[in-house]
């Protein structure tokens, strides 16, 4: 071999013992909180537990041991399945047909966009809302469009005369989500759609709070023309720390076209159905390597199948009970910005506390983590100020409910009473309070950023 | 009651009564409903044994194919530590002081890309390999005003180059595509553009070869552009870094570290750079600080670069990533540490040079590189596309994944530390059989 090609530095990795690793994970795993170790109420992440059934298909050898580019005839299996999950997604919202190529719900938005390039080539402008999610607006950039807000009315709804102002010919679509990122349902949904459609847009929904409306409503029914699904969040897939998630694209018939490769068709002959990939001469190209995150639609199909329609219609239902039930119960003493009755999330305001006891949002959050429960999502949505999104989910139980309102009302006392605590907080972790500045002002990235080896 | 919805009927009437109304439907006043078709729900028993029945009509091969995707041996503790339940259930550790665990695990993560790299800085995971050699373009774009040209290699991954090119529909950026010579990149320097941004390659390319990129830096950073490099983080236990020819940014998958087949997914990519660029990279990006009371403690960091500040002024859309799949990572690389990792990136080398080389000598089969450094995957070339198909379907009817199909009539063979003698010398002997 020719030296010059070879590795010049010394690889310098230690090795452990299979005891010395478990121990370590496993003391390390102690130190991580996850849905399996109580209440997890981050907004806009639906943190639902995750049944135990969809780790045992997911780790059936017969899907794991799978190469993607075996012969067709050999995986048909897999085939069937995605086909299959693709179908019963298509039935949930009414959509004709989707894909599983996106890996996570921002890279199904970035596919959606790509298809609305297409499908609208001369226009350059992606409308969202001010309450939207970060993703949103950065999925139209990174896609070249420009990004043009919507303000909301003063009920935390799409303003629709501001709508009207900003719809011209160069706008290509609107991206929404429904419920909004302050949990509320847009009652003005179908004449959205219609203005959208009127200006020659399209309608882009980011089913991240499809949770609100599972086996309710078919929002193809709403105008939407695409949309993305995260798997991991209504489809009970976990979060894995981050990741891996699944963000399917869906699209109404005009649009099946431009989908991404491979498209999965069925093929019935002589009685006998088969799956083949194939791809259409429109389609906007490849977005991932090959069918995306199999493994995680495997545990979402467990799910589909767990659930079916009555199911899921029980989900949406409790969802949105446990989180109204909780905005009832937080309303008598938290400022709600918006009064109307919440779907599946609601949005309060420490604005008016922070005010008078200094008591942030943070302080809140970094308070409640020492209950053994998760914090809200915070500063999100950022037209609230100091705000604390909070998403119970239908998989909580009524206690659970009752003393997070319970904690909540605890809390908000000492913040008069002794704001200091909450301040200082957490305190039974095993860190405290961490210092941010110091992390982004003097980055230590790695092990040998400190001189240190692996 | 559901068995995932703990709440009895009178538990529901209960907050139903609070709210102030009768029943649930109620809870959707306002709200069209849909008629929706889907079956009821059926019981976890019908479930499994469904899904269980899915996974059975896959067949599962002895697998020479590769092109992305290496059936390499995976150890029993990584499956077990990542299917403990807090790192499988948790999220994105936006809560540091209770995710201290997990963001240790992403720091090593980071750590051994670095090392493995000969880079600085790592994020903690993208999606896959194409999506971070898109995030590689979109950081050289970021670097340029106005029209931008990003030169890939012509070895590089097929499915990789179709991935930058529906990124860059609609963006103000030309991708251009090097000529290949003898399997290789040729990166003539008297034809780069004036508005380079980006050169991407890859090594080992898709062909497996190992590409030499002496003096390719020099060229590249004259013109004010970036390298990048394209690597299989297993093969640099063997062959020269990214950092050590000059790259600024490489990108990779890490599937071979741990990461099961899985029908394509979920793999993981990673992308580390040098320091300079450490607030361009995209994703997650854990850092070492300490607490109020001065202890050592981690949590992500350099967040500025991030959608859910920057919004439409974010560098990129990446919000979820594929963590888990960087905790696999990080088992694995503990687990063999160096020289367990270069044994098996050894085998690799000597199992694929073995199987090429037995090949070559059967005629009618040419191995076209075999004079060349190649590992882990090589292609092979056949006199006609019936033979290359004969030779694929005889041994798919003996349950051996052959590789996987190039132009008319090539095979590109991978051979992992997986693969027995005894496979291979039934892989010989069905091409030999057939070019009888
Ligand atoms: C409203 C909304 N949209 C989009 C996303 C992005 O989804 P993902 O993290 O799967 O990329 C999120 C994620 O939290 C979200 O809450």
């Amino acid at each position: 071999m020719k030296n010059n090609l070879l590795r010049q530095s010394e690889l310098s990795m230690k090795a452990f013992s299979e005891p010395e690793l478990v121990r370590y994970f496993t003391e390390l795993s102690y130190r991580v909180f996850g849905v399996s170790s109580g209440f997890y109420p981050l907004g806009s992440c639906t943190m639902k537990y995750n049944p135990a059934i969809n780790e045992k298909v997911a780790s059936l050898a017969g899907f794991t041991g799978i190469h993607p580019l075996q012969d067709i005839k050999k995986t048909q299996g897999s085939l069937r399945l995605m086909y299959e999950l693709i179908s019963s997604l298509c039935a949930l919202t009414g959509m004709k047909d989707g894909t599983l190529a996106p890996c996570a719900g921002a890279q199904g938005e970035y596919t959606g966009l790509k298809i609305i390039r297409k499908a609208r080539p001369e226009r350059k402008v992606i409308l969202v809302p001010d309450s939207a999610h970060g993703t949103n607006p950065a999925s139209a950039s990174v896609n070249g469009f420009k990004v043009v807000q919507v303000n909301s009315d003063l009920n935390g709804l799409v303003d629709l005369n501001d709508l009207k102002s900003k719809l011209n010919s160069d706008v290509a679509g609107l991206m929404l989500t429904n419920p909004n990122t302050l949990g509320l349902y847009e009652f003005n949904i179908e004449k959205i759609s219609d203005l959208v459609h009127k200006n020659g847009a399209l309608m882009y929904y980011d089913g991240a709070n499809f949770n609100a409306l599972i086996g309710q409503v078919k929002v193809s029914e709403n105008g939407f023309d695409i949309l993305h699904l995260n798997l991991h969040k209504t489809f009970s897939t976990p979060h894995g720390g981050g990741g891996p998630g699944s963000g399917p694209v869906l699209v109404v018939e005009d649009l099946v076209k431009y989908l991404p490769y491979r498209i999965i068709k069925k093929v019935t002959k002589n009685n006998k159905e088969t799956y083949s990939v194939t791809t259409d001469k429109n389609s906007i190209g490849r977005i991932s390597m090959f069918y995306g995150n199999f493994l995680v639609a495997v545990k979402a199909y467990a799910y589909i199948l767990s659930m079916g329609l009555d199911g899921f219609k029980l989900v949406s239902e409790t969802a949105v009970l446990n989180a109204r039930y909780l905005q009832r119960k937080l309303s008598e003493k938290f400022f709600m910005p918006y009064k109307s009755p919440c779907m599946h999330e609601f949005v309060l305001s420490l604005d008016d506390l922070k005010e008078k006891t200094s008591v942030t949002a943070l302080d809140f959050a970094k308070s409640l983590i020492d209950y053994k429960m998760y914090a809200p999502t915070i500063y999100f949505p950022l037209i609230v100020k100091e705000a604390l999104m909070i998403e119970p989910t239908e998989t909580e139980n009524l206690d659970t409910l009752n003393n997070f309102c319970d904690l909540m009302f605890d809390l908000l006392d000492k913040s008069f009473t002794n704001s200091k605590e909450l301040k200082e907080a957490p305190t039974l972790s095993d860190v405290g309070r961490i210092d941010e500045v110091k992390a982004v002002k003097e980055p230590i990235l790695s092990v040998y950023d400190e001189g240190e080896k692996i | 009651m559901n068995k995932y919805i703990p709440q009895t009927e009178e538990e529901k009437l209960l907050k139903l009564k609070r709210i102030g109304l009768k029943n649930t439907s109620e809870l959707f006043d306002g709200v069209k409903k849909s008629k929706i078709e889907l079956a009821n729900g059926i019981n976890e028993q019908e479930v499994f044994s469904y899904i269980n029945e899915l996974s059975e009509i896959n067949k599962k091969e002895i697998i020479f194919a590769g092109f992305g995707s290496y059936d390499h041996y995976i150890p029993a503790v990584v499956d077990k530590v990542s299917s403990i339940d807090s790192f499988l259930t948790t999220y994105t550790p936006y809560q540091a002081e209770i995710s201290q665990g997990l963001l240790r695990v992403f720091f090593e993560y980071q750590s051994y890309i670095v090392h493995l790299t000969g880079l600085d800085v790592s994020n903690s995971s993208l999606y896959d390999v194409a999506d971070a050699a898109v995030e590689a373009c979109a950081i050289s774009l970021s670097q340029k005003k106005g029209h931008a040209s990003i030169l890939l290699s012509g070895t590089v991954h097929p499915n990789i180059i179709s991935c930058v090119k529906t990124w860059a529909q609609g963006l103000d950026c030309t991708v251009l595509i090097s000529e290949v010579k003898n399997g290789k990149a040729l990166i003539d320097k008297e034809v780069l553009p004036d508005d380079l941004a980006l050169v991407l390659v890859q090594s080992p390319n898709v062909y497996g070869l190992i590409e030499d990129y002496t003096g390719l830096a020099d060229i590249i950073h004259k013109r004010k552009s970036l390298f990048g490099i394209i690597t299989d983080p297993m093969s640099l236990a063997i062959f020269r870094t990214p950092g050590e020819w000059g790259a600024d940014i490489s990108v990779g998958s890490t599937q071979s570290l741990g990461i099961p087949l899985s029908f394509g997914g979920p793999y993981c990519g990673f992308m580390s750079v040098k320091r300079e660029f450490m607030r361009k990279i995209p994703g997650r990006i854990v850092g070492k600080t300490i607490d109020n009371q001065g202890r050592p403690c981690y949590v992500l960091t350099l967040q500025a670069r991030e959608q859910h500040i920057k919004r439409e002024r974010a560098s990129s859309n990446i919000c979820s990533n594929q963590a888990l799949m960087a905790l696999r990572n990080t088992v694995y690389l503990k687990y063999h540490g160096s020289s367990g990792l270069y044994n098996i990136a050894d085998l690799c080398l000597k199992k694929s040079i073995y199987l090429a080389k037995e090949l070559n000598k059967i005629s009618g089969v040419t191995v076209p590189f075999i004079n060349d450094l190649f590992w882990r995957e090589f292609r092979v070339d056949f006199i006609s596309k019936e033979i290359r198909d004969k030779v694929y379907s005889s041994l798919s009817k003996a349950n051996i994944c052959a590789g996987v199909k190039l132009s008319n009539l090539s095979l590109l063979v991978s051979v992992t530390e997986k693969r027995s003698e005894d496979e291979m010398s039934k892989y010989i002997d069905v091409v030999k059989r057939v070019l009888k």
